[in-house]
């Protein structure tokens, strides 16, 4: 249990230290779980983990290529294949402690490898709670994490929130706005429609949503930092109410590629 | 009025951001985003003390004015119907008992002589209370240039929860209060959940509790409503009732109404009194005897005039016209005679369900406003929203934008120039 600072401290704190790691993107930090949401600890769930389909994607991205830990262009891949998340564990002096995928014999990710852009942006539309373990190494990688998770986090509700609220404390003394910049990774919240399977019970706060277009940059804004090109990761299908602003980014002459995942 | 400030270098990049996160923490302001644009600005319209008491007088006055309009009106189920209502609603409403709304908003706006125009009552389900209860003090505290002026929004807070432990009186001790939202939109939910906070203790100490939940969670059951599981004994509505007419849930409510086993805080009178030919009915009726000689006054010298949309008179030419939806909300849905073409603007007649509204050439004001750019000198147009709780005055909601104010405007917070609000007697007394 959490002693000392009060719950709400906690979420204060971590909520300014995600903002003041974002950079430019501070204002895109929702702030949604960190004003509804309790927590009881743990704090902190294990330790910081990258799923092989992100360092792959990120990896793919071109400045990195050809350095240490950097991982070259898969060939054969199209946009839309899935990839499994499940990987051995990351070599490499960029991987530092952490727990990701560097697997030489692996086929590695190509979606970035067309990025000629200076800087790249991430749309990861995945569970959050398999993103966020990985944002201190991806702040290593050059990238600013912004997580824009607009879940109110209650209980008891639809979307349960315990693990991403420890996370979100656990990982905001981990980040740090980042040395060299080579762009933004928005963490999505990929959990936000539920179970299409599970029919929601009345005694569970409804805390379902969908994301409208203006929770996320202006892609003018993207482009005065450089933006030139997006990347979107997820899982199954494009999330249709990602749809307007991915056409919005377009009318602005900002690339998108997209791939889909699979994860365990 | 004077806008705060209007040098943009006054406003860094670091004030903003410490701004905005305090916003966020206290006011739970976490759609602070409009199109990717901030919404919330660190700065302030001033007031001068005389408007503030001008204002506030008005806002008392008109309230009292469309709350006569309404009675007179909603026994009169043809006539609702002329005013857009459903039928089967038209005949719930003739039947409601009526009562002011908890919470309430005129929209005034200052023409270039700076003469004070009401241009709309937001009866229904008014926005902009964390800004005004929370985010204002947060401008204060940041701006040193603002702790020197008066803060006449300061009680609403305070009013807000007694007008909300006075509408429970009554209800047995175990029971609830249910704020049902479409939690779906972020900006409503935080509302309401800020709302239910700034309540529930209050209310706890009646023996209320206070639930909030999203319309998914209201469910009829053979007792009653229950709302996340909870049965409720009273329920304030943060959703549209003219989306939901003929919805499951607005069935779930009139029939819990009608059973007597909900008291429903805002119903069906809150939504006439918001209607925009309530508007037009009130100019009609500005020289009648149910009105006192101070309320005609009001009316004829600060009510835009207003008619139904097939019956302004003739020798008003549409550029000089703005038609409204009557049941527009947050700018939806209106025009601007000069904006359309003849064609245009006799589709709009024909749809009978609007009001032509007298233009009013709202006076321009120079302000800071925040960009995602950084901060920017702007000259744009400002609505100051005189904000009622249970028929009294109890502070503002002022937003910045362009002709039409819309969810785009930027929100500013409302300072007067003299310390405090001027005595409620004089407000009475005064003459317009």
């Amino acid at each position: 249990m959490i002693t000392g600072e009060t719950s709400v401290q906690h979420l204060a704190r971590a909520l300014i230290l995600w903002q003041n790691a974002a950079g430019p993107y501070w204002p895109f930090v929702n702030a949604a779980p960190f004003v509804s949401g309790h927590v009881a600890g743990p704090l902190l769930e294990g330790r910081p983990w990258v799923p092989r389909w992100l360092s792959e994607a990120v990896d793919s991205f071109p400045p990195l290529r050809g350095t240490p830990g950097g991982i070259g262009v898969q060939e054969g891949v199209q946009p839309g294949e899935c990839r499994d998340e499940a990987r051995p564990a990351p070599t490499g002096p960029l991987a530092g402690p952490f727990t990701s995928a560097a697997d030489p014999d692996c086929s590695s990710s190509a979606v970035c490898s067309a990025f000629n852009g200076e800087r790249a942006a991430f749309f990861v539309d995945v569970s959050p709670t398999r993103v966020l373990p990985a944002a201190p190494w991806l702040n290593r990688r050059g990238f600013v994490v912004v997580p824009v998770i607009q879940r109110w986090s209650v209980a008891p509700a639809v979307l349960r929130s315990e693990r991403l609220l420890a996370q979100l404390v656990g990982y905001a003394t981990r980040v740090e706005r980042p040395v060299g910049e080579r762009g933004v990774i928005f963490i999505l919240d990929g959990d936000r429609a539920g179970r299409s399977s599970v029919t929601a019970s009345p005694r569970r706060f409804d805390n379902r949503y969908e994301y409208p277009p203006c929770r996320f940059p202006a892609p003018d804004f993207l482009v005065t930092q450089g933006i030139r090109d997006v990347c979107w990761l997820f899982i199954g299908s494009f999330a249709d109410d990602l749809k307007p602003y991915r056409e919005a980014l377009a009318r602005q002459g900002i690339r998108s590629v997209e791939q889909a995942i699979c994860v365990d | 009025m004077r806008g705060l400030i209007t040098d943009p270098s006054r406003i860094s990049d670091a004030l903003y951001r410490d701004f905005v996160q305090q916003a966020q923490l206290t006011g739970w302001l976490t759609d602070h985003l409009v199109r990717g644009e901030p919404y919330l600005a660190l700065n302030a319209v001033v007031l001068e003390a005389d408007e503030n008491c001008l204002l506030a007088g008005l806002t008392e006055t008109f309230a009292v004015i469309f709350d006569r309009a309404a009675r007179a009106v909603m026994g009169n189920v043809s006539t609702l119907v002329e005013l857009g209502f459903p039928w089967p609603a038209a005949e719930l409403l003739s039947a409601e008992t009526p009562r002011l709304p908890i919470l309430g908003r005129f929209d005034f706006v200052q023409d270039r002589l700076g003469h004070w125009w009401l241009l709309e009552y937001n009866a229904d389900t008014p926005s902009g209370l964390r800004e005004a209860v929370a985010v204002e003090a947060c401008v204060q505290s940041a701006l040193p240039e603002a702790r020197e002026l008066g803060r006449p929004t300061g009680r609403l807070g305070e009013l807000l929860v007694t007008a909300f432990g006075r509408a429970t009186e009554g209800l047995a001790r175990s029971h609830a209060l249910g704020i049902v939202v479409d939690a779906a939109e972020l900006e409503d939910l935080a509302q309401m959940a800020f709302t239910a906070c700034l309540i529930a203790d209050t209310l706890g100490k009646q023996g209320v509790a206070t639930v909030l939940g999203d319309v998914d969670n209201l469910v009829a059951t053979r007792q009653g409503l229950s709302l996340v599981g909870r049965p409720i004994e009273a329920l304030y509505r943060y959703v549209a009732f003219e989306s939901a007419f003929g919805t499951p849930l607005f069935a779930a409510i009139y029939e819990a109404v009608a059973d007597g086993r909900l008291r429903l805080l805002n119903g069906l009178f809150g939504l006439l009194l918001q209607n925009k030919g309530l508007l037009a009915w009130v100019w009609r009726h500005r020289t009648d005897a149910i009105y006192s000689a101070a309320e005609r006054a009001a009316i004829e010298r600060h009510l835009a005039p207003t008619w139904p949309i097939d019956a302004y008179p003739e020798q008003a030419d549409r550029s000089s016209l703005v038609a409204k939806q009557v049941f527009g909300r947050e700018g939806e849905e209106v025009f601007f005679g000069e904006d359309l073409n003849a064609e245009a603007w006799d589709e709009v007649r024909r749809r009978r369900s609007y009001v032509a509204q007298r233009r009013v050439d709202v006076g321009e004001l120079t302000a800071v406003i925040p960009t995602w750019g950084g901060a920017e000198r702007r000259v744009g147009r400002v609505t100051v929203g005189g904000y009622v709780v249970a028929g009294k005055w109890a502070g503002y909601y002022t937003r910045f934008g362009d002709k039409i104010i819309t969810n785009r405007a930027k929100w500013l917070a409302t300072f007067v120039e003299e310390e405090g609000r001027h005595g409620e007697s004089s407000l009475g007394k005064r003459s317009y």
